[in-house]
């Protein structure tokens, strides 16, 4: 079916048919209505701990909680070995983007219906839900953040400008969350066995990332397998960036096919997601 | 005739029903997310909207009606681009702003303030937009002091007052506005008519839907008729509201009680019918008609004592009861043999909208002879009227219109 066209005598003419097909993201439509978007993640950040006595203070004490179990079974008692680094720091360093990256995986596939109420009765680029969901992880991340550079000060462990690698590899794993995010949420609004699906991945996915071990505990043949995971080098190449010298790079080949495979998903999540949020209403 | 700023072809919305309902029904969802159609039963399917073509010339304000599941709100949905049509295709020349529902994106957790910018934007406003109406959005709210306090502290009252006047002060070209009229208590509501007539006056093309045929043919010049997602009349509010009442007539017509079904020793009904004050038979009114109730019956042995009573239920909760000895000063009647009319004249601006149906039953002062429940039905409809800040607007409380009358008179 071909798009009608127009006269375009008034710039809000829109035609409305029944699309078919795949469709680009419409990046223009997007950026008209960055006000909502910067509105949604607002309300999002504003009234997640509305009423609770500790507010904020939670972003940071799951991450705490979770760091200090691990120092104790793994690095005290279990005397797992961590490059060189004090342990607990080890461990921080590991969970705080990979928290970054399964609350904006989780975050992005509910989007669309958690947001159901307005998508029902309002217009507006329905990927601004998916985007908003990352942006708040990211506020969360930026706040772990700081947590975790002031215990790296504490210890006496000061970054290198390699730094501004570590951003790089969040950022990725942004785009891979959003990726794969943007085909579950369309498939999670028609069925909720996703999200719960999801979370049981996620858990399996944590122990098959190097969050809580180094890569050194990985057997020698079974590494190339081990980098095929796309979050694998992302936060193995985070936590390089961050220490320095005693932790191992993740080898080139496994950035770039980590790269890649987030480049495909962006891609087939962007057309899927156009493809469905159409008619999603109707599914809702 | 002005260039239409809406025009819709051959629209029309397929869905299928029962999605969600189980897991099964829930990959044939996910089936038909994708286009697939096959694999279903298609009984269970709808075309919520049919082969609907109209246009909206600039600056005209039209009117959509339509009983539950006409396919009002389907229209209203593809227009607002919440959903694609499935044929078809409608061209809009201008921005849309729609009062669909009022505090829609309302955080309860958030103040007054920021609901105001947050709502203002998801219903399309820029944040200077917002800024620059702010002051306006809530003198129009009455809400005062409390814009600062989180809308979950709000009186219901108060937070569709602020949800309207955000609504309200919207800008579009084109505005959408779906059954906004019954928010808030009576005097805001005055109020929210006036600002939508004024919105109505202001040149804007608008699309008013609504059930309360009162307000439509007060604000809009034409209207459209839906039935069953089809167009069943375009024109003038005037002749579609006049199809709409026959339409309801024809629907409220469910047959009444086989009146042969009952039969007593001496005595039976002929006929129970409704009609209007020039003697037409009629089964929908308006609430300034004035009704007659006329029962014909059959005596065929001398009945000492009878009394015939009625009993009028409205929307299936009794009404009143009345006897046709009610006016006599000795209420114990002997009837001879022959045919019977009892009629009851029923005041105009006494009977409420709604559904009504009669109960007849005929008996001496000892024995109950025959009891109807449901002898005949007829509706009452707002029609000649805008019963928006009347007390009995069908929706409000009570059950009648009262019959009395008010007078202030100035004490100082």
């Amino acid at each position: 079916m071909t798009v009608p066209v127009e006269a375009e005598d008034n710039p809000h003419t829109v035609v409305l048919y029944p699309r078919t097909g795949l469709s680009a993201l419409d990046l223009g439509e997007v950026y008209a209505y960055r006000n909502l978007l910067y509105l949604f993640f607002w309300r999002d950040i504003k009234t997640r701990y509305k009423q609770s006595y500790l507010g904020g203070v939670w972003i940071v004490l799951s991450p705490l909680v979770s760091t200090a179990i691990y120092s104790v079974l793994l690095g005290y008692l279990a005397r797992f070995p961590s490059d060189g680094v004090p342990y607990p720091l080890y461990v921080l360093i590991g969970i705080t983007p990979w928290q970054f990256f399964s609350r904006s995986l989780s975050g992005v596939s509910t989007s669309l219906a958690d947001q159901q109420v307005l998508i029902n009765k309002i217009y507006f680029p329905r990927i601004l839900a998916p985007m908003a969901s990352v942006l708040s992880a990211a506020f969360d991340f930026g706040i772990m953040l700081v947590m975790m550079f002031v215990a790296m000060l504490v210890l006496g462990i000061y970054p290198s400008p390699r730094i501004v690698l570590a951003f790089l590899f969040v950022l990725q794993m942004a785009l891979l969350a959003l990726g794969l995010g943007l085909i579950l949420t369309g498939l999670d609004a028609v069925m909720r066995d996703v999200r719960i699906a999801l979370n049981l991945v996620l858990q399996v996915w944590y122990f098959l990332s190097p969050v809580i071990y180094p890569i050194s505990v990985v057997p020698k043949h079974l590494l190339t397998f081990y980098y095929l995971n796309p979050v694998a080098p992302l936060i193995q190449g985070f936590r390089w960036a961050l220490l320095g010298g005693t932790v191992t790079p993740p080898p080139l080949w496994s950035i770039l096919s980590s790269g890649a495979f987030t480049l495909v998903l962006l891609f087939v999540g962007t057309l899927f997601f156009q493809r469905v949020e159409r008619t999603i209403v109707d599914h809702l | 005739m002005s260039k239409p700023v809406i025009t819709v072809e051959h629209l029309s919305k397929y869905y299928r029903l029962g999605q969600m309902k189980s897991a099964q029904s829930s990959l044939l969802s996910l089936k038909s997310l994708f286009g697939g159609r096959r694999g279903h039963d298609p009984s269970r399917d709808l075309w919520a909207l049919k082969d609907v073509s109209f246009e909206v010339p600039a600056g005209q304000v039209m009117g959509v009606v339509g009983r539950n599941g006409a396919g009002k709100s389907t229209l209203l949905k593809i227009l607002s681009r919440i959903t694609d049509p499935t044929e078809g295709r409608a061209v809009v020349h201008g921005r849309v702003g729609s009062l669909l529902e009022v505090g829609t994106g309302f955080h309860p957790e958030l103040t007054g303030r920021e609901n105001v910018f947050l709502n203002g934007s998801i219903l399309g406003m820029s944040a200077q937009e917002i800024r620059r109406k702010f002051d306006e959005i809530v003198d129009f709210s009455e809400i005062g002091n409390f814009i600062d306090t989180p809308v979950k502290r709000y009186s219901s009252g108060m937070f569709t007052r602020l949800a309207f006047a955000v609504a309200a002060n919207l800008d579009p070209e084109i505005l959408i506005i779906d059954e906004v009229l019954s928010v808030g208590d009576a005097a805001f509501q005055k109020k929210c008519l006036v600002k939508i007539r004024n919105l109505m006056k202001s040149g804007r093309t608008v699309l008013f839907v609504s059930h309360n045929i009162g307000s439509v043919s007060e604000l809009c010049s034409s209207a459209i008729l839906l039935h069953k997602g089809r167009i069943l009349t375009v024109g003038t509010t005037t002749e579609v509201i006049e199809q709409y009442a026959r339409l309801i007539a024809k629907e409220s017509a469910t047959d009444a009680a086989d009146l042969a079904d009952y039969d007593a020793a001496g005595v039976r009904i002929l006929s129970v019918e409704t009609r209007k004050a020039s003697g037409a038979p009629e089964t929908v009114f308006d609430i300034s008609d004035e009704l007659i109730l006329e029962i014909d019956y059959e005596v065929r042995a001398v009945l000492e004592t009878l009394q015939l009573a009625v009993v009028v239920s409205r929307n299936m909760s009794e009404l009143f009861s009345s006897f046709d000895t009610d006016d006599l000063e000795m209420p114990l009647i002997r009837r001879e043999p022959g045919k019977h009319r009892a009629t009851l004249h029923i005041p105009a601006h006494f009977l409420k909208a709604g559904s009504y149906s009669v109960g007849v039953n005929l008996g001496t002062v000892t024995t109950l002879l025959l009891d109807i429940p449901s002898a005949a039905q007829f509706t009452v409809e707002e029609l000649s009227e805008n019963t928006n800040y009347r007390s009995y607007k069908k929706e409000r409380l009570g059950s009648v219109i009262c019959p009395g009358t008010w007078t202030t008179t100035n004490l100082s």
